[in-house]
């Protein structure tokens, strides 16, 4: 799937996949931005990986497949791959 | 060179009668037990339950106790007992604590040299609850998408249970065989506080935090180690009641004669079983006797002994005549180099089973006579298996501390002539005994005494 078409996510739904990036990976506010690669930048590991998917379907209700979260590599991927999904959801 | 003593100078505990060691010591003075029915969603229309009683959990605040909803997903549920209860002792304690990983929750304690610091826990079944999730994920998630094909040809109780059961399928958490692994309340713990000693699990069931602080009590007096974390954690509260099953379907289970509230009467004659607790866990900060001095801790009370020894008998039974129990009681005497008379206080294993507290009774009245006051915390919390001897040496600690013993609820008509403790009461108790046994055959006793440095 191609996300090049679709809008950029909403500032709500950014904020609260930072929130529980940094919850995640034990972050301070502001240590992310949408270019930040999880395991370069932000030192995430195959656990942390793991856990994210978790948090991240609990905070949006609804399951991910592990071949799609193991395509997101930055912030930015998983703020538009969550805001897809959330408008999938709605539509 | 004079040998090293080991003080208590923490205690934290949560159990079906508080999620504090105060609100626990409170509710078992007070004679408040926790008993109610078991789930009904438990699966009771097919599995045919014997008894129908337990001790729940009142609702924990773990977030209050430090713990993030995101490590309740990587944590079984034992460990996030253990690590309130441990965080509960460890403040008691008079330990500070700075955060020094954020990600992985690492907290360093000042006044320690982590590498002289040990943690001992106990556990009966470690990770249940996350195998029977884990497995209930495993086993139900490609049925999912079925979407009720049984039609209506199904029983509508079955057709219901079904639909409950695939409603909760989520996830196969990647890190189950983390959760479930027995060791993992001891390694929870070692790496939350830094603690870098010898780190051990003690799986003697039911006697598994009694063994768990007397490892920790030798650890510390051989020089190994000079503070230790040590106690039990059990948590048997699967969204299925497998666990319940499990002891139910063995017929040790009390059951329900009259009102679910007098169900649980250990060393009573009308006894039918223990009561099975959700879950609890007790944790004692052990230390050496100048390591507290010196940094001017509170001392609670002395372990001064320890025995064990094994039936080599039956999995399921306590040997008759008791001559186990006998010895690993003498043995934590001679440890301390007491003897019978000394004692003031026996805080009995006492699970309200048939044999334990016909045999248990007998081994008491043979060794120490009627004058020592004899109670089972059990009778309040309700049984909490790996947790129950650390629980009840906590207890004991509290009773030397306050010199007050709590009553055993229920008990009208005791099996035997012994010094029951039928209320609370204040009582002069300068040493006590905390003794536990267990299914397999273990049987393990701690000596405590009154703390003081004379």
């Amino acid at each position: 799937m191609s996300d090049s078409d679709a809008a950029p996510p909403s500032a709500e739904v950014v904020a609260r996949v930072d929130a529980v990036i940094r919850d995640v990976l034990g972050l301070d506010a502001g240590a992310l931005s949408p270019s930040s690669r999880l395991k370069e930048d932000l030192g995430a590991d195959s656990v942390d990986a793991v856990v994210l998917v978790m948090a991240l379907e609990r905070e949006f209700k609804g399951q991910m497949s592990d071949a799609e979260a193991a395509g997101l590599s930055t912030v930015g991927d998983i703020a538009g791959y969550i805001s897809l999904w959330i408008g999938k959801q709605s539509s | 060179m004079s040998r090293r003593r080991v003080v208590v100078t923490g205690i934290g505990m949560v159990s079906p009668v508080g999620t504090s060691t105060a609100e626990c010591w409170d509710a078992c003075l007070a004679g408040r037990s926790a008993v109610g029915p078991i789930p009904e969603h438990w699966w009771r229309w097919w599995s045919g339950f014997q008894s129908t009683a337990w001790a729940p959990l009142p609702a924990v605040d773990f977030e209050a106790a430090g713990i993030k909803p995101i490590e309740a997903m990587r944590l079984d549920k034992s460990a996030m007992l253990a690590i309130v209860a441990a965080g509960e002792a460890l403040a008691d304690a008079g330990y500070q604590m700075s955060l020094v990983d954020a990600k992985r929750r690492i907290w360093r304690l000042d006044g320690i040299d982590g590498d002289r610091a040990g943690v001992f826990m106990g556990t009966g079944v470690g990770g249940i609850t996350t195998v029977i999730e884990a497995q209930n994920s495993h086993l139900l998630a490609p049925f999912q998408s079925l979407d009720r094909r049984a039609g209506p040809e199904v029983a509508e109780p079955t057709r219901d249970a079904l639909e409950v059961l695939l409603a909760s399928v989520t996830r196969f958490n990647p890190l189950a065989v983390s959760m479930l692994m027995p060791n993992a309340v001891s390694a929870v713990l070692g790496i939350r506080y830094s603690l870098r000693g010898p780190n051990a699990t003690c799986a003697l069931a039911c006697a598994a935090g009694t063994a768990a602080i007397g490892r920790a009590f030798r650890s510390i007096l051989c020089g190994e180690t000079d503070v230790a974390l040590c106690g039990g954690a059990e948590y048997v509260g699967d969204p299925f009641g497998g666990v319940f099953r499990g002891f139910d379907a063995a017929k040790t289970l009390a059951r329900v004669v009259d009102v679910p509230q007098t169900a649980n009467r250990p060393f009573d004659r009308g006894r039918t079983g223990f009561l099975l607790a959700e879950g609890g866990a007790a944790v004692l900060v052990c230390e050496e006797m100048e390591h507290a001095l010196r940094r001017g801790a509170r001392m609670q009370a002395e372990i001064v002994g320890f025995g064990e020894s094994f039936d080599a008998y039956s999995m399921m039974f306590v040997e008759p005549s008791g001559e186990q129990m006998i010895r690993a009681i003498g043995l934590s005497l001679d440890d301390a180099r007491l003897v019978p008379a000394d004692v003031d206080y026996i805080n009995a294993h006492g699970t309200g089973t048939i044999i334990n507290d016909e045999v248990e009774s007998v081994v008491i009245e043979r060794v120490f006579g009627s004058r020592p006051l004899v109670n089972a915390t059990k009778s309040l919390t309700g049984h909490c298996i790996g947790a129950s001897g650390a629980i009840e040496a906590a207890i004991t600690a509290l009773s030397l501390r306050d010199q007050k013993v709590h009553g055993c609820v229920n008990l009208h008509d005791p099996v035997r002539p012994l010094n029951f403790a039928r209320r609370s009461m204040d009582a002069r108790l300068i040493t006590a005994v905390s003794q536990s046994l267990a299914f397999g055959g273990h049987n393990a006793a701690l000596v405590m005494r009154q703390a003081g440095p004379e």
